[in-house]
């Protein structure tokens, strides 16, 4: 235990409009990953390449010991793969991609199929035509699942879930790492998701790595201080707050760096501080987002 | 290579493309039967029908299995499998060309026989030359939809394909001499007919290094 | 083993401190006895859809704070002489004295006004009690 399931280093895959770049990731195995970040940051990108899907310009990869893209058929044997923009053949039905699926992967297990099946509240006998946006994400989910791979990467597996599918499939997610060796990295936009059942978060902007930390002191170093300051005073930005709103007498400084001592400068200069406030993951993701965009104080 | 990886996809596509396999079987039964029932009407309308049949066949089923799969983003999940680009091409051109030649031999064979039985044995040349055609488009299009993976470009080759059958056949058929060889009676094989059979052979060939040597450089699989 | 606990995104506070909280009260009331096997961190962490890494902060924690006790290899278990009883009505009370402070502060009552307020409802409680 306690090794690595995946490793990126100083990635990278230049395309016409979009570069990655300077990729350094690493999924330690038992571990769940969230991998977060705005629309066109790369993080498919980034998960393609770790199944070998893309060839990258620069830099290593290895997964489960293999290094891609050259070793990605042995490496593919214990990943599973679902991505959004993926999908299943239209004319079949569920239960012939599970046979299919079942044919190639002696790991499948029926019993659990069978389970998942009704967790996810699907019938085997539809076509995948018929089926619903969020039926076919089961779907998909499902016979990645049911084979129980080492690896699992996930491209927004809850977009578009209703809550219920949601819950559920936090629920098998979590259960993964009640089995030694096995590991998870999934992208997601629900924030919530990703704030709850993460051990870690990285966060990708714009072809590059912004923060890969473990989500627990992720979340410690981020809060909103707000402060009541002196009539006509401003208060200056200290080292470590990336946002700083005043208004009148009251200001609020968010900061990516929070120590203990933070409320004691401020009071050392005259304000007075009215609260620390911790931040929910999309309140980060945004100011984080916000700020590299815009700059501080925007 | 897996073979039995290649094996599963491959079975997988002849599954999937049954319907077609199947309408194409028809199609090929009913050409052959209106030939068979004799009258040069009958005969023109069978030809013609089965050479309508070989292009279809030569053009859905690719185009079906490579580009839609590749459109509807089914090809993310076969190649989320354990199958490496090469086995992935391997499969899809055995299974394409497996199906297509089924039904090519079954009706070509059927038609040049039929035209030795029934006296026309000299139209056996431009027979083979005129089936050929459809197969070579076939490879075509099954190397430029493998590589380009584009609905585009693959619509572009199925009709340049289909356009240049009639033109083809419209001047190759006004040459003097093939049309003497062709009435003459008797089986001729003339140069110029071998050297465009010879053509269609290589297109095929061609078509098929070049599918296996780009498909092995593409560094973006989806 | 399932915990029946419940974590809330509702709930203002982060998640560890919500499941030590519960382990607490488990404690108290003693659905845990002092000695008993809880569940490993793993365990919890699946059963409650969370993070492994929030589940072990919370059971650091709970064992810095003497209520667990967690051997490499064995899990983890209620400490022996544990207890939390009082120790979950002290914080009760401090997260409920700490809300009436912020609340005196914005009506602009200083200390000595949010006692007398303090010293009216305790005279009133009482003398409904006693009726």
């Amino acid at each position: 235990m306690n090794g690595v399931a995946a490793r990126l280093t100083g990635v990278g895959k230049d395309y016409r409009y979009f570069s990655l770049d300077d990729i350094h990731l690493e999924i330690p195995e038992g571990h769940i990953v969230g991998f977060i970040g705005p629309n066109g940051a790369g993080k498919s990108t980034t998960i393609r390449i770790l199944m070998g899907l893309v060839h990258q310009d620069r830099g290593e990869v290895s997964v489960l010991g293999h290094r891609m893209p050259a070793e990605q058929v042995a490496a593919k044997w214990d990943i599973g793969f679902a991505s959004e923009d993926m999908q299943l053949y239209e004319s079949e039905t569920l239960d012939w991609h599970m046979r299919f699926v079942r044919s190639i992967y002696e790991a499948w297990d029926e019993d659990y199929a069978r389970t998942l099946r009704k967790r996810f509240d699907l019938r085997a006998e539809q076509r995948i035509k018929g089926m619903s946006h969020g039926q076919r994400t089961k779907a998909m989910l499902l016979l990645v699942l049911a084979r129980r791979p080492r690896l699992l990467l996930l491209d927004e597996p809850t977009t578009g879930l209703d809550p219920v599918a949601r819950h559920e499939v936090l629920r098998e997610l979590t259960d993964v790492l009640t089995e030694d060796g096995r590991s998870v990295l999934f992208s997601s936009h629900n924030t919530q998701d990703v704030e709850q059942i993460s051990d870690q978060i990285t966060f990708i902007d714009r072809g590059r790595i912004v923060e890969s930390r473990d989500k627990e002191s992720f979340l410690e170093r981020w809060r909103r201080v707000r402060v009541e300051v002196p009539t006509g005073v401003r208060l200056p930005a200290l080292a470590g707050v990336i946002e700083l709103r005043q208004d009148g007498r009251l200001a609020v400084a968010t900061t990516n760096a929070f120590a203990a001592d933070m409320p004691q400068v401020y009071e050392a200069m005259g304000a007075r501080v009215q609260g620390v406030e911790r931040m929910t993951l999309e309140e980060i993701f945004v100011a984080s987002v916000q700020n590299s965009r815009e700059g501080p104080g925007a | 290579m897996n073979y039995a990886m290649v094996g599963r996809l491959v079975l997988k596509d002849w599954y999937l493309n049954r319907l077609a396999l199947s309408l194409a079987v028809a199609g090929g039964a009913v050409a052959l039967g209106l030939i068979l029932r004799g009258g040069e009407l009958a005969g023109v309308l069978g030809l013609s029908f089965a050479f309508v049949v070989l292009i279809l066949i030569g053009v859905i089923p690719p185009m079906w299995n490579i580009v839609q799969e590749r459109k509807n983003k089914s090809l993310a999940f076969v190649m989320s499998l354990p199958v490496s680009a090469m086995e992935f091409t391997t499969a899809k051109v055995v299974a394409n060309a497996s199906l297509y030649c089924l039904v090519w031999l079954g009706i070509v064979a059927s038609v040049l026989w039929m035209l030795a039985a029934g006296g026309y044995a000299s139209w056996i040349p431009l027979g083979i030359l005129a089936s050929l055609a459809p197969m070579a488009a076939f490879f075509l299009l099954v190397a430029v939809a493998l590589v380009t993976e584009s609905e585009k470009w693959s619509m572009v080759v199925m009709g340049a394909c289909n356009v240049s059958y009639s033109f083809a056949w419209f001047l190759l058929v006004r040459l003097p001499q093939v049309r003497a060889d062709a009435t003459s009676g008797a089986l001729v094989w003339s140069s110029l007919i071998v050297s465009i059979i010879a053509i269609e052979l290589g297109v095929i060939v061609l078509s098929l290094v070049l599918t296996f040597y780009l498909q092995s450089r593409k560094t973006n699989f989806i | 083993m399932l915990s029946g606990f419940l974590i809330s995104q509702a709930d203002g506070r982060p998640m560890y401190l919500q499941i030590m909280e519960q382990v607490k009260r488990k404690v108290a009331v003693g659905d845990w006895q002092p000695g008993q096997v809880i569940p490993s961190i793993r365990q919890l962490a699946a059963d409650l859809r969370v993070s492994v890494i929030t589940v072990k902060r919370a059971y650091l924690e709970l064992e810095r704070e003497g209520v667990i006790v967690t051997q490499h290899g064995k899990g983890s278990m209620v400490a022996q002489g544990a207890d939390v009883s009082s120790r979950i009505q002290e914080e009760d009370l401090m997260q409920h004295l700490e809300r009436a402070v912020r609340a005196a502060e914005v009506l602009g009552l200083d200390s000595e006004a949010l006692q007398s307020r303090l010293r009216e409802v305790t005279a009133r409680l009482t003398k409904e009690e006693t009726r």
